[in-house]
C-alpha cells in the first residue's frame, strides 16, 4: 500500500508542481494570445487527425496481424510496436530518410507531385499517427485476439459478409478495447513531440502544436510554458476522465 | 541531425550530473580549500573549443580536472537559478546571462570572451546558388530559421531588418543545432545559423558569409558562479580562456576573438 | 430438398468418414460420444471446415466437393444453426438478434425487424423483443437463437447440443418447446448431441457415431432394440458382446465364448438384457449355459430394482431387487458369478 502511494505521488507531485506555479492572475492574457490558440487549434485539429488515420490503418493492421497467419508475422507485430520503445525523436529522423525531400518515398513524391510532407500540417499527422498508432493495435490486437470467434461463425452462418461480420459483429464486440485503444492513441497524439518536430517541424500555425509551443516558450518563457502546458494538462485529463467513465461502464 | 541528439542527451546528462554533483560535492569540499575539480556549465555552442580548452588547461593545471556540462544557455540558466552547485557559467548570450546575475548567484564580474557571428547555411555545393541575404526570399525555397525567442532566430531576424527584407520560415526551429540539420538533411535549402554551428557541422553543408553591415554579433560572456566550491580553479579557468592560448582555441573553431 | 453428405476430413490423427443421407422434416439427430467427430461433421455441413474428400450437397446445390472444386462459404449455404452456446450477439436486442439474418439477406431495416418480431412471437416471446441477451433467461435466450436461425427460411437447420447450455429444470420444458418448433419446419432438420436421451427424444432418426465412422442408423426404437456401439448399449442399458457365431456358439472379439440358442453363423452383435441375468455366490450348476466369475464393482439404484454391475472375464450388468440384494448379501467387493440362459442371449448379424 505504501509502494502504490509512493506510485501514485510520482504521478501527483509534478502536476502539483506545475499547477503552484501557474501564474493564475495572467492566465488570461496567456490564453488570449493568437499563438497560444493556434497552437491548441492544430494540437486539436493533428491529434484528432491523426487518431483518425490510425483507426482506418490501424484497426485492419491489427486485425491482420491477429487474424492471418502468414510467414514474418510475428517480425511484423515487433515492428509495428518499436515506435513504443523507440525514442520519437528516432522515429522522426527515420520518417525523415523516407518521406524527406531526400528519402526514398519523398524523393520521388516531391518529384512528381510537388508535395513534400515535412513542415506541413500532414506531416504532423504523419508523425502523429507513427507515434499513436501502436497503442491502438496492441489495445485492439489483444481485444480481437481474446474475443469468441465463434460469434463471427455465428453470423457467417446467418450470411453476413465478412465485412458484415466485421462491421456488425467484431467491432461491436471489441467496442471497450476499440475505445480505449482509440484514446490512448489521440493522447499519445496530443501529447506527441520528439518525432513532430523532428520530421514537421516546427511553424506556428502551421506544424506548431501545442507541446511544441511548449518547448520553444521554455528558452525564454517559463511561465507562458507552464500555462500551455496546464492547457495541455486540463484537456487530457477532461478527456481521459470522461472516456475512462464510459468504457468501465461498458465492461 | 546527429548532433542535435547530442544535445538531447546533453541535457538529460545535465540533469545527472546537477543531482550527482549536488550529493557529491560536501564530501569533495571536506577534502581541503578549493577541492580539484572545476564544473562548468557551458553553452552547446562552445561544445568542441570548450572540449580543446579542457584538455589544454588541465595540461597546464595537472592539479585541476574540469568537467563540463553543455546545454542550451536557458536551461542552464534556469538549472542555475534553480540551485546547480557549478563553478563557471558560459552562456552564448546576454540575455540568458542576465537572468543568473541579478542575485547573489554570481561571484564577480560578467566578462565577454568570444564572439559569434551569424551565416547563411547551405548544402554542400550550393545548388540554389545563394549569395546573400537578399536570395533567401526566392520563389520555392524552404528557409530554416530558429524560432523567434531563440538567439539565433532573434538575431536572424535582425539581420533580415537591417537588410530590410522579410523571409518567411518554412520552420522555427527550437535551436541552432536543428536549424543546420535541417539544411544538411535536404529538407531546407537554407538557414541562418551561427558560423561556428556552421563550421561544426561535419558533413553536407557550407556558410554563405553575410557583410558586416547586415549581420549581428552576439557576445558570450562566462562568469564565475557563487555556488561553486572552487573559487580558485574557476578564475584560473577564466584566466585560461580569456589567455591567448584559450583565445586562439576559440578561433580556431570559428569564435571571433576579443 | 434432401441433404446428401460423404464427409471426409483428416484433422492431424483424427479421420471422419461418414455418409448420411437426410430428407426433409425429418428430424435427424446426430448422435455419440465425444470425440466422435459429430461437432466436425456439423462443422463441414455449416461451412465452417472444409472436405479433404466427398461431397456435401442439398438436392441439385453442392456446398462442398473439392474434387469439382466446389466450396460454398457458410454465408452463401442456405442453412441456419443453433450452436451449442447459442452465440446471441451480446450487443444486440432479441429482435435485432432475429432480423440479424434478414438484414443479411436484403431484407429493409423496417421489414426485417417486423418479420423477427413475428418470429419471436411464434416462440412465444412476445414483449421480450427489446431485452438483450443478457436479460433473457435460459430458456428464453434458446428460442431466440431458434428464431434466428429459422427467420432466413432455411433449407438445412443444424442444432449443435440444443440443451446443453441449459440447466437440468428448464431441460424439460425447452425440449419440449423445440419439438414443437422444429416440428414446422420442413427442411433438412440436423441436432448433433452426446445425449442419446435428447436424440431420442427430439429425433425422428438416430445416427450414431463411434470414431470418426457412422456405426448405426435407424429410428429410436430400431438403434435402441438392436444397438450396435457399447455407447447406444450403454445409454439403453443392455448387455452388448460382439464376436463370431457358428452354431449356436459366439466366439467373442475379446475372448470367451457364448452360448446362444438361435444365432445365425456369421458376425453378430449378441445382446443380453440385464434383466435376464441372475446373479449367485457359489458357482451355479442350473440349465443356464453362461456363467462369469467377477466382483461387483457399483450399484445404482434405479428405484424398483438395482442395476449391479459386475467385473470380470466379461463385463456383465444385472439387474436384481431389493430383496434378492439383500439376500445374497451385495455390496461392492464381493465376489460372484453370473449367469444367462442362451435362450435370453438375442443375436443378430454385425
Amino acid at each position: 500500500m505504501i509502494l502504490g502511494a509512493v506510485a501514485a505521488l510520482l504521478f501527483v507531485l509534478p502536476l502539483i508542481g506545475l499547477v503552484i506555479r501557474v501564474p493564475w492572475p495572467d492566465l488570461g492574457t496567456y490564453l488570449a494570445d493568437p499563438r497560444v490558440l493556434d497552437a491548441l487549434w492544430l494540437s486539436l485539429v493533428c491529434s484528432l487527425g491523426a487518431t483518425v488515420v490510425c483507426l482506418v490503418f490501424g484497426i485492419p493492421l491489427a486485425w491482420l496481424q491477429v487474424r492471418v497467419s502468414f510467414p514474418g508475422r510475428g517480425l511484423l507485430r515487433a515492428i509495428t510496436t518499436l515506435p513504443v520503445v523507440l525514442p520519437p525523436v528516432v522515429g522522426g529522423v527515420a520518417l525523415l530518410l523516407v518521406f524527406g525531400r531526400k528519402g526514398f518515398v519523398g524523393e520521388p513524391l516531391y518529384n512528381l507531385t510537388g508535395i513534400s510532407l515535412p513542415f506541413t500540417t500532414a506531416g504532423t499527422i504523419l508523425a502523429e499517427a507513427f507515434v499513436a498508432m501502436p497503442f491502438l493495435i496492441l489495445t485492439i490486437g489483444g481485444a480481437l485476439q481474446s474475443m469468441d470467434t465463434r460469434l463471427e461463425d455465428a453470423a457467417r452462418t446467418l450470411s453476413a459478409s465478412r465485412w458484415t461480420v466485421f462491421w456488425r459483429v467484431t467491432l461491436p464486440t471489441i467496442r471497450p478495447s476499440l475505445i480505449a485503444g482509440t484514446v490512448l492513441c489521440w493522447a499519445r497524439a496530443l501529447g506527441e513531440f520528439g518525432a513532430t518536430i523532428t520530421f514537421a517541424g516546427n511553424f506556428p500555425g502551421r506544424t506548431q502544436t501545442l507541446p511544441l509551443a511548449v518547448y520553444v516558450a521554455l528558452e525564454t518563457d517559463t511561465a507562458a510554458a507552464i500555462t500551455l502546458s496546464m492547457v495541455m494538462l486540463a484537456i487530457s485529463l477532461g478527456v481521459l476522465i470522461g472516456l475512462r467513465r464510459h468504457w468501465f461502464g461498458v465492461q | 541531425m546527429r548532433r542535435a541528439l547530442l544535445r538531447w542527451t546533453g541535457l538529460m546528462a545535465l540533469v545527472v550530473v546537477s543531482a550527482v554533483g549536488a550529493s557529491g560535492c560536501s564530501s569533495a569540499g571536506a577534502g581541503g580549500a578549493g577541492g580539484t575539480k572545476v564544473t562548468v556549465l557551458a553553452a552547446a555552442s562552445l561544445t568542441e573549443p570548450f572540449n580543446a580548452i579542457k584538455d589544454e588547461f588541465t595540461k597546464q593545471h595537472p592539479a585541476l580536472t574540469v568537467e563540463v556540462s553543455y546545454g542550451s544557455s536557458s536551461a542552464l540558466a534556469s538549472q542555475i537559478t534553480n540551485g546547480a552547485e557549478a563553478d563557471v557559467f558560459a552562456s552564448a548570450d546576454q540575455a540568458n546571462m542576465a537572468k543568473v546575475t541579478g542575485g547573489d548567484l554570481v561571484a564577480g564580474a560578467v566578462e565577454v570572451f568570444a564572439r559569434n557571428t551569424m551565416a547563411i547555411v547551405v548544402p554542400t555545393g550550393n545548388p540554389r546558388g545563394i549569395r546573400e541575404l537578399k536570395d533567401l526570399t526566392g520563389a520555392g525555397l524552404r528557409i530554416s530559421l530558429g524560432a523567434p525567442p531563440v538567439p539565433v532566430g532573434k538575431a536572424a531576424r535582425e539581420g533580415f531588418a537591417k537588410a530590410g527584407l522579410r523571409v518567411p520560415a518554412a520552420t522555427e526551429e527550437p535551436d541552432v543545432k536543428a536549424v543546420v540539420s535541417r539544411v544538411a538533411l535536404g529538407e531546407a535549402d537554407a538557414g541562418i545559423a551561427w558560423v561556428t554551428d556552421v563550421r561544426a557541422t561535419k558533413q553536407g553543408v557550407e556558410l554563405v558569409e553575410i557583410p558586416a553591415g547586415h549581420n549581428v554579433v552576439s557576445d558570450y560572456p562566462i562568469v564565475r558562479l557563487a555556488a561553486g566550491k572552487n573559487g580558485h580553479g574557476a578564475t584560473a579557468l577564466i584566466e585560461f580562456i580569456r589567455s591567448k592560448s584559450g583565445q586562439d582555441i576559440l578561433r580556431r573553431y570559428g569564435f571571433q576573438t576579443i | 430438398m434432401t441433404l446428401r453428405a460423404d464427409v471426409k476430413i483428416t484433422n492431424g490423427t483424427f479421420d471422419l468418414d461418414a455418409h448420411l443421407e437426410i430428407e426433409p422434416g425429418k428430424v435427424v439427430a446426430i448422435v455419440g460420444p465425444n470425440g466422435a467427430g459429430k461437432s466436425t461433421m456439423l462443422s463441414a455441413l455449416a461451412g465452417l471446415k472444409r472436405l479433404r474428400d466427398g461431397r456435401i450437397s442439398i438436392d441439385d446445390l453442392v456446398l462442398d466437393c473439392p474434387s469439382e472444386r466446389v466450396f460454398l462459404p457458410p454465408e452463401r449455404r442456405p442453412i441456419g444453426v443453433v450452436f451449442q452456446s447459442l452465440l446471441l450477439f451480446p450487443h444486440l436486442s432479441a429482435v435485432d438478434n432475429v432480423a440479424f439474418g434478414l438484414r443479411c439477406n436484403h431484407v429493409k431495416r423496417l421489414p426485417a425487424r417486423e418479420q423477427a418480431a413475428e418470429w419471436l412471437g411464434r416462440v412465444g416471446l412476445s414483449g421480450l423483443e427489446d431485452r438483450k441477451p443478457s436479460q433473457l433467461s435460459g430458456g428464453q435466450a434458446q428460442r431466440v437463437a431458434l428464431a434466428r436461425a429459422l427467420a432466413t427460411h432455411p433449407k438445412m437447420l443444424l442444432l449443435d447440443e440444443p440443451l446443453s447450455a441449459l440447466d437440468a429444470s428448464t431441460r424439460s420444458e425447452v425440449r419440449r418447446d423445440l419439438k414443437n418448433g422444429l416440428a414446422s419446419f420442413d427442411g433438412v432438420q440436423v441436432i448433433v448431441t452426446h445425449d442419446p436421451a435428447e436424440a431420442m427424444a427430439l429425433a425422428d432418426h438416430l445416427v450414431v457415431m463411434e470414431d470418426g465412422r457412422v456405426v448405426q442408423t435407424g429410428t429410436s426404437k430400431e438403434v435402441a432394440a438392436r444397438p450396435r456401439s457399447s455407447y447406444v448399449a450403454t445409454f439403453v442399458g443392455v448387455n452388448l458382446f460382439a464376436g463370431h457365431a457358428r452354431g449356436g456358439r459366439v466366439m467373442l472379439d475379446d475372448g470367451g465364448v457364448l452360448f446362444a440358442a438361435a444365432a445365425a453363423d456369421g458376425r453378430v452383435f449378441a445382446k443380453v438384457h440385464p434383466r435376464h441375468v441372475t446373479v449367485h455366490r457359489l458357482s451355479p450348476d442350473g440349465s443356464a449355459r453362461n456363467s462369469w466369475r467377477g466382483t461387483v464393482r457399483g450399484m445404482d439404484d434405479e428405484g424398483e430394482v438395482v442395476r449391479v454391475v459386475i467385473d470380470g472375464e466379461q463385463s456383465i450388468v444385472a439387474e436384481l431387487t431389493w430383496s434378492a440384494v439383500a439376500e445374497l448379501g451385495l455390496a461392492t467387493g464381493v465376489e460372484v458369478w453370473a449367469s444367462a440362459k442362451a435362450t435370453e442371449v438375442e443375436c443378430y448379424p454385425a
